[in-house]
């Protein structure tokens, strides 16, 4: 394949792209400007690190450390959306990490079995990276469709009540609130899919025609790949909100009112 | 229906002036019987439990202390589904689904999987004065007054025993208020329902009521028949609550 190598220096010239947030932080009083240095700098070593554990998956070829690096990612995925929550929710970990897990590997397992045909199911080369991209989406997803979940509950109490006055249970009371929620988190991949390749490229594609696969083979690639975002961010958010709505209810099916 | 209240407490946690919990009692230790299938007006100024009383009957909320039966029976030994079929419960706001009027109508008996004859349905409209209104009309093209007299048909469609009414008129003008009240007086005759009614409107309760109970800071002050309660208070309090003299 062809393509530019690049050092460290090329990526500390990089930094100037940074400099540019900063000031305008500093200069509008935006008070990001340390966010936007912390974030430089984990973005820096975590890719780093990445970067070596990557090597080192790919030259040791063992299902077992690839596993445990896609468990570490999942479980880092649903500690960071569920710090994104407003609320304390008991046993939210849990119910997303299962759900965006659930999410990755029903997408990438038979993309690697029946698509790609790999010689190994578990080619590092292929699943970590495909599996990372599932991750991140999937724990947006879900991180979404909590939050609208909640604030829903929170603006429509009443309604949700007035259903469960009439003799609702907890999930026929909340039907209305669980698809919207649902809709919302949705949403971003659905445009997505309508604007790629006009507006936007995406960063999978755009790295493989940088590293010198012809576009027609990054396009089959990333086409691919819409699909199953679609089919794992589908999945991450109806889970996690099927396996977290009755946290919102008593067992006396009464709506919880502190966490609102 | 009557229920009964034995030593019935609330308490609600609330964040205090220096940013920590505090337990705030908001029924104290409740004993009362309530009225068979009269109407019943639970009075009290703001702020004095009423709501959170009526939600304790509906089990939206249950009680911290004590226990409350409905017929003998002890509430909480109920599926909160079928006592909630039973005791239905229209809010302070109308709380309409999205929809039209008859999805709203439906939503009570669908959950039973239950269809209700257009002729009930008209029966209904015509119970809350709305007979006028088409029926597949969107909810949020009604005025606050019809939406709310449909939340009141929409809970009468349940075929309840008994209706709970939190402050009813209090999003309604005066000339609303009226009609409404009216119509309530009119369901409790023609369908023999218990209704207990919640409002902190003299003038209301006075209009209304069969028997009356007065909450005032999260205690029962006095009840007993209408009449009596506003031509011959027995406690200072009530005297001057009627009056309007009782600073919370």
């Amino acid at each position: 394949m062809n393509y530019i190598s690049l050092d460290y220096t090329d990526v500390a010239i990089a930094l100037i792209f940074i400099m540019i947030p900063v000031a305008i932080s500093l200069q509008s009083r935006l008070g990001i400007a340390r966010d936007i240095l912390i974030g430089t700098f984990r973005t820096f070593t975590q890719l780093l690190m990445i970067g070596y554990v990557l090597k080192f998956i790919f030259n040791v070829r063992k299902w077992y450390f690839v596993l445990f690096l896609i468990i570490v990612m999942t479980l880092i995925a649903g500690y960071n959306a569920v710090k994104r929550q407003n609320v304390k929710i008991s046993g939210l970990f849990p119910i997303i990490t299962v759900s965006i897990f659930t999410g990755a590997v029903i997408t990438v397992l038979p993309l690697m079995l029946i698509i790609l045909r790999a010689p190994l199911w578990y080619e590092p080369q292929y699943l970590v990276p495909l599996c990372g991209m599932m991750l991140g989406n999937a724990m947006n997803a879900a991180a979404l469709s909590v939050d609208r979940l909640v604030s829903e509950a929170r603006s429509r109490r009443t309604e949700v009540e007035a259903a469960l006055a009439l003799g609702a249970s907890p999930f026929q009371s909340i039907i209305p609130l669980l698809r919207e929620a649902a809709r919302a988190a949705m949403m971003p991949t659905i445009n997505a899919m309508m604007v790629v390749g006009i507006v936007q490229l995406p960063g999978m594609m755009t790295g493989q025609i940088i590293g010198g696969v012809a576009p027609e083979q990054s396009v089959r690639y990333q086409i691919i790949i819409m699909y199953m975002l679609a089919a794992s961010v589908t999945v991450s958010c109806m889970m996690t909100l099927f396996l977290l709505y009755r946290r919102l209810y008593t067992p006396e099916e009464q709506l919880q009112i502190d966490w609102l | 229906m009557i229920f009964s209240l034995n030593h019935v407490s609330k308490f609600k946690c609330c964040r205090n002036a220096n940013g920590g919990e505090e337990k705030r009692t908001i029924l104290r230790d409740l004993c009362y019987d309530s009225c068979g299938d009269g109407i019943q007006v639970i009075l009290g100024p703001s702020g004095s439990g009423k709501t959170t009383l009526l939600r304790l009957l509906n089990r939206l909320e249950s009680p911290d202390e004590g226990r409350i039966f409905m017929n003998g029976q002890d509430i909480s030994t109920i599926v909160p589904r079928e006592l909630r079929q039973k005791v239905s419960m229209v809010f302070q706001v109308p709380a309409l689904f999205r929809g039209t009027v008859k999805d709203n109508l439906l939503f009570g008996p669908r959950l039973l999987k239950r269809d209700l004859p257009d002729s009930v349905i008209a029966s209904l409209m015509q119970s809350v004065g709305l007979e006028s209104i088409e029926t597949a009309r969107d909810v949020q093209s009604l005025s606050v007054g019809q939406q709310q007299r449909i939340a009141l048909a929409r809970a009468l469609a349940n075929d309840p025993d008994v209706l709970l009414l939190d402050e009813p008129t209090s999003a309604l003008d005066p000339s609303s208020s009226k009609n409404l009240l009216n119509m309530v007086k009119k369901i409790n005759k023609e369908l023999h329902l218990s209704i207990i009614i919640v409002t902190h409107i003299l003038q209301h309760a006075e209009y209304i009521a069969d028997t009356v109970c007065l909450l005032v800071n999260g205690m029962i002050i006095e009840h007993g028949p209408a009449d009596s309660f506003f031509k011959y208070p027995q406690t200072d309090t009530g005297r001057r609550f009627i009056s309007g003299e009782l600073e919370i």
